[in-house]
């Protein structure tokens, strides 16, 4: 059914100039196809990774410029200019990501602002370049093997070729780890960086990509209207392409090519239907009953309405406890490597003059598992921050053998072999439980970039053994039949074993789980107990903050007990259970309640 | 049932046609209008709209086209090129107009006229100054505004009676902006008057105290200043808190003295201003009588009588498009075309009737519009004695 549809579409697509008798209706298609691309390479940014780029047109102009410059001062072809254009935006993404994005949010979207500000002044001022506010007229069509392809249809195909082309790069990015980086950054950045994820690296590769592509449009442009000038700056084409992608459907696929054919096709259908005053009116109507009826945009709600029919299995698939046959998740059983020992010499961390961790020492011998306990606020939390890197200690160092931690990124220190949970439930909430664990896979792939965008086959077998890995994760954790299900909707204690399954996903060394029990019932904190003695015998250390006695005595080798910020007492369940001034800080009103 | 809906629309419509008058001849006579009807200079576009609307009422109350009325066809291009380019494809194609008046600024008619030649279709362009659009070697565009060589030229006249001796400029940046400070500096060196220094201003300045300051320490006694009217009526404010006394002379024919007397006050006294139509003396006008009608005929519309300044654009474009489709006798696009060579008539500026500009063989045309200076003198204005004595 989809695939007859895709085969009408594609042809539909290939002979539309046949069809469409109308050269003003192919004009309106081409320009639309030009804003497909933008729009396309607009929801990279702001659809996958979250960021609001609204310097978009400064990318376009810097296409638009260099390939009009080249063809009318370089007499160079469309062709090379077209890559030259995609080169010099894509540079430009780079510097902006590479400034902008170690402070995100807010600060894009004003970096871009001002950096689209700031290359239309250079556009106006640079005469000697740019011919200043005169523009350059007369820019060449391109050609192909010395013919001009002066025809409309003949620049509908390449137009059509280049905008299925942007589809595709998205289309694999978006299904590659590197698209899947993305998301987690637009979901949870911290727990993305737990696994692994470099956020400014992956975020200059989607603003990279995402300016190339905008660049592309610009050489379009530049070649069918044939004539550039400031104005490719103006604020109103970004505009343009924030309204198209949002109204189409942010973060997804389809999204923004049917929000730029719509709102290409509008203003002109406009145009046809009525006069001049009413048309500005009824486009914003438009737009307000789109955002008020279809808030998350077009393709979106299309796509609820589909599925809603034919119904959903229920969800009384077993509720599955941990078979005990079930394979567990590959990993290298090798000692040497595993069994490395986590040593904190004199940690010491404040918030505003206030000691959180004032000189802790302690170790973390390979292969054991290890409690941190202590009253409420007595920096258990704060250690870990320390020591995965979310924090940086005002003195103390970190080692991992007799490599130092201490000054790492988190993403850097995950790699390590470091992978950590966190005390406030911490999924990508709007992602499957499969896809969350195909993002705590994010070091087991090597794919970059580059590598994603040529497809070839070493990607297509990666994803498949990616695939393969996360289900014998799920398998091991048990969520085997919650799949497919939106993770931020499962029950909590079940989102619980989803951030568990995610840090193992990442094959850890050594595992930190942060009050992995709090909020589940008694039945399933025996599961847990189960998973985390399995997960030990997988030769991973582990090192564990909670404050349920009956798992934390139940399960370690070693206890460790932090009260006002010190070590307080250190060594096996019993001794701790026994330790006089434990008893008076912690356990005596604990053990009584 | 929604099908059946849709065949009683149908068969309504397939009724609906065969009833109307079948009348080919009577059709009306399209001409495209592009402007910027909404966007940063929506008043400008507004006004010649206004202008183009009072030529087609006038038309259609004389007997039209030979017979057959004339209908406007108004296309908002935005101030962005993309939307002209889009808006003239949309007229030549969907409208099938023969001929087009537009597209005000000089990125907008750039950006039209490659659709003009790839269809075949004339235009007549009423406002952009721009010296390349004619220089370029499109022979579909027909230019009655002047550009801003021709407006220098109109000026050399008066230079020596403006008693203007060493000169600086103050311009915007933009296209009409440099384009002007290079013709009027190059006539006015031939002239044999010294030049000094050229000062550009971003479109959305609002503080030109910088520009000012240098050009006051140049020592020269004339200013020519070219911007839209409520930059003027900024930087004639600010000159005054700086003292710079000197002649100011505003160039590109839409600086609205009316407008700045209220705007700008005692600071606009004594300032001179080249425009292409005084219609506070109607009567000093090439073509009096209908100067007069048209300003009349403004005022009982209730349009802004600062509007007049611009207006009288669109009632010369449409005018002159509306004279070669009776010349060609039809409205095709080349027969039109062929007979804007050959109108000759008078407008609200004044004479109209283009001759060839740019390359040999693929001329572009270009008419000699009329150029006057006006004063503002104790808060009115008023026709300098120079003007007066024509």
């Amino acid at each position: 059914m989809s695939r007859g549809l895709g085969v009408l579409a594609a042809l539909a697509l290939l002979t539309l100039p046949l069809w469409l008798a109308s050269p003003y209706h192919l004009h309106v298609v081409i320009m639309a196809g030009i804003f497909t691309i933008l729009a396309l390479s607009l929801n990279l940014l702001l659809g996958y990774t979250g960021q609001l780029s609204l310097g978009h047109a400064g990318f376009f102009g810097i296409g638009a410029y260099t390939s009009a410059l080249l063809a009318l001062r370089g007499d160079r072809s469309f062709w090379i200019g077209l890559a030259s254009a995609a080169l010099a935006a894509g540079l430009a993404g780079w510097g902006i990501g590479r400034l902008a994005l170690k402070l995100r949010g807010a600060y894009f979207v004003l970096v871009t602002i001002s950096f689209a500000g700031v290359i239309s002044l250079v556009s106006i001022n640079w005469m000697e370049l740019t011919n200043g506010p005169l523009g350059l007229p007369g820019v060449p069509p391109p050609e192909l093997f010395g013919v001009p392809l002066r025809t409309k249809a003949a620049y509908y195909y390449v137009v059509l070729l280049a905008a299925v082309l942007a589809y595709l790069v998205c289309h694999r990015l978006v299904h590659s780890r590197l698209g899947r980086a993305f998301l987690a950054l637009r979901e949870n950045e911290p727990l993305a960086e737990s696994v692994g994820v470099d956020p400014v690296r992956t975020l200059v590769a989607a603003a990279v990509v995402s300016a190339a592509m905008a660049g592309v449009a610009g050489s379009l442009y530049a070649h069918y209207v044939r004539f550039v000038s400031p104005e490719v700056f103006l604020f109103g084409y970004t505009v343009t392409m924030v309204i198209m992608v949002v109204a189409g459907g942010k973060g997804t696929l389809l999204g923004p090519v049917v929000g730029a054919l719509l709102f290409t096709a509008l203003p002109e259908a406009l145009r046809e239907a009525m006069d001049w005053q009413w048309q500005m009116l009824a486009y914003g109507i438009v737009l307000v009953l789109l955002v008020f009826f279809l808030p998350r945009g077009i393709v979106p709600a299309v796509e609820r309405a589909w599925r809603r029919p034919r119904g959903r299995k229920p969800d009384g698939a077993p509720r599955g406890l941990p078979r005990e046959e079930s394979r567990p998740p590959s990993r290298r059983a090798d000692a040497a490597e595993s069994g490395a020992t986590l040593t904190i010499t004199d940690l010491a961390v404040e918030f505003g003059g206030v000691a959180a961790l004032a000189g802790v020492s302690f170790q973390v011998r390979p292969l054991t598992i290890t409690s941190l306990i202590g009253p409420n606020g007595a920096g258990k939390t704060t250690a870990f921050n320390a020591i995965t890197g979310y924090l940086r200690p005002r003195r103390g160092r970190v080692l991992w053998d007799d490599v130092a931690l201490s000054g790492q990124r988190p993403c850097d220190i995950a790699r390590r072999g470091l992978v950590r949970t966190f005390q406030k439930t911490s999924v990508f909430p709007a992602l499957s439980v499969r896809d969350n664990v195909m993002i705590g896979l994010h070091l087991r792939g090597r794919g970059r970039t580059l590598g994603i965008l040529a497809g070839g086959r070493a990607i297509r077998e990666e994803e498949a053994r990616l695939g393969t890995e996360a289900d014998v994760v799920l398998e091991f954790v048990g969520l085997r039949h919650r799949r497919d299900d939106v993770a931020g909707r499962l029950p909590y204690g079940e989102q619980r074993l989803v951030e568990l399954a995610v840090a193992l996903a990442a094959r850890p060394r050594l595992l930190l789980l942060d009050e992995p029990g709090a909020g589940m019932t008694g039945g399933e904190k025996d599961r847990l107990i189960e998973l985390i003695r399995r997960v030990r015998e997988q030769h991973v250390t582990v090192f564990l903050v909670e404050h349920d006695m009956r798992l934390v005595m139940g399960i370690s080798d070693t206890v460790i007990v932090l009260n006002h910020g010190r070590v307080i007492a250190e060594g096996p369940p019993a001794a701790i259970q026994a330790h006089p001034e434990v008893i008076r800080a912690y356990l005596g009103s604990a053990a009584r309640a | 049932m929604q099908k059946r809906w849709l065949t009683t629309l149908l068969v309504a419509l397939a009724v609906g046609t065969l009833l109307a008058p079948p009348g080919f001849g009577q059709a009306p006579v399209k001409i495209g209008v592009i402007e910027p009807l909404s966007g940063p200079v929506a008043a400008s576009g507004n006004y010649i709209r206004m202008g183009a609307e009072i030529a087609r009422d006038w038309l259609n109350a004389q007997g039209a086209i030979n017979g057959r009325k004339v209908e406007l066809v108004i296309e908002d291009n935005k101030s962005d090129p993309k939307e002209a380019a889009s808006a003239a494809e949309k007229l030549i194609v969907r409208d099938k107009v023969p001929a087009i008046m537009g597209a005000w600024g000089s990125s907008m008619t750039l950006a039209a006229m490659p659709k003009l030649e790839e269809y075949g279709v004339p235009m007549v362009v009423e406002t952009s100054s721009a010296a390349s659009i004619t220089k370029r070697g499109n022979p579909w565009i027909f230019r009655i505004s002047p550009p801003s060589e021709m407006e220098a030229l109109g000026l050399e006249q008066y230079v020596d009676k403006l008693g203007a001796r060493k000169v600086d400029f103050l311009a915007v940046n933009t296209d009409w902006g440099r384009g002007s400070i290079q013709a009027f500096g190059d006539m006015l060196k031939k002239k044999g008057v010294q030049v000094g220094v050229a000062e550009f201003m971003e479109q959305s300045a609002t503080d030109m105290n910088a520009q000012l300051t240098k050009i006051k320490s140049t020592g020269g006694d004339t200013m020519f200043l070219t911007t839209a009217v409520e930059q003027i009526t900024l930087v004639l404010k600010q000159a005054q808190e700086q003292r710079l006394t000197r002649k100011v002379i505003t160039t590109g024919g839409s600086s609205s003295p009316s407008q700045l007397i209220k705007q700008a006050g005692a600071a606009a006294e004594g300032t001179y201003h080249i425009v292409f139509f005084m219609p506070w003396f109607p009567e000093a006008m090439p073509d009096p009588r209908l100067a007069k009608a048209f300003v009349d005929e403004w005022a009982k519309r209730g349009h802004p009588f600062e509007g007049l300044t611009e207006g009288f654009r669109g009632h010369d474009g449409i005018a002159t498009i509306a004279e070669a489709v009776k010349l060609a006798g039809k409205d095709d696009p080349k027969a039109v075309r062929d007979a804007l060579w050959k109108v000759s008539l008078t407008g609200v500026n004044g004479p109209i009737r283009f001759e060839k500009d740019g390359p040999a063989g693929k001329e572009s045309g270009q008419s000699t519009p009329s150029i006057f200076v006006v004063q503002i003198k104790d808060g009115k204005v008023a026709l300098p004695d120079f003007m007066a004595k024509k």
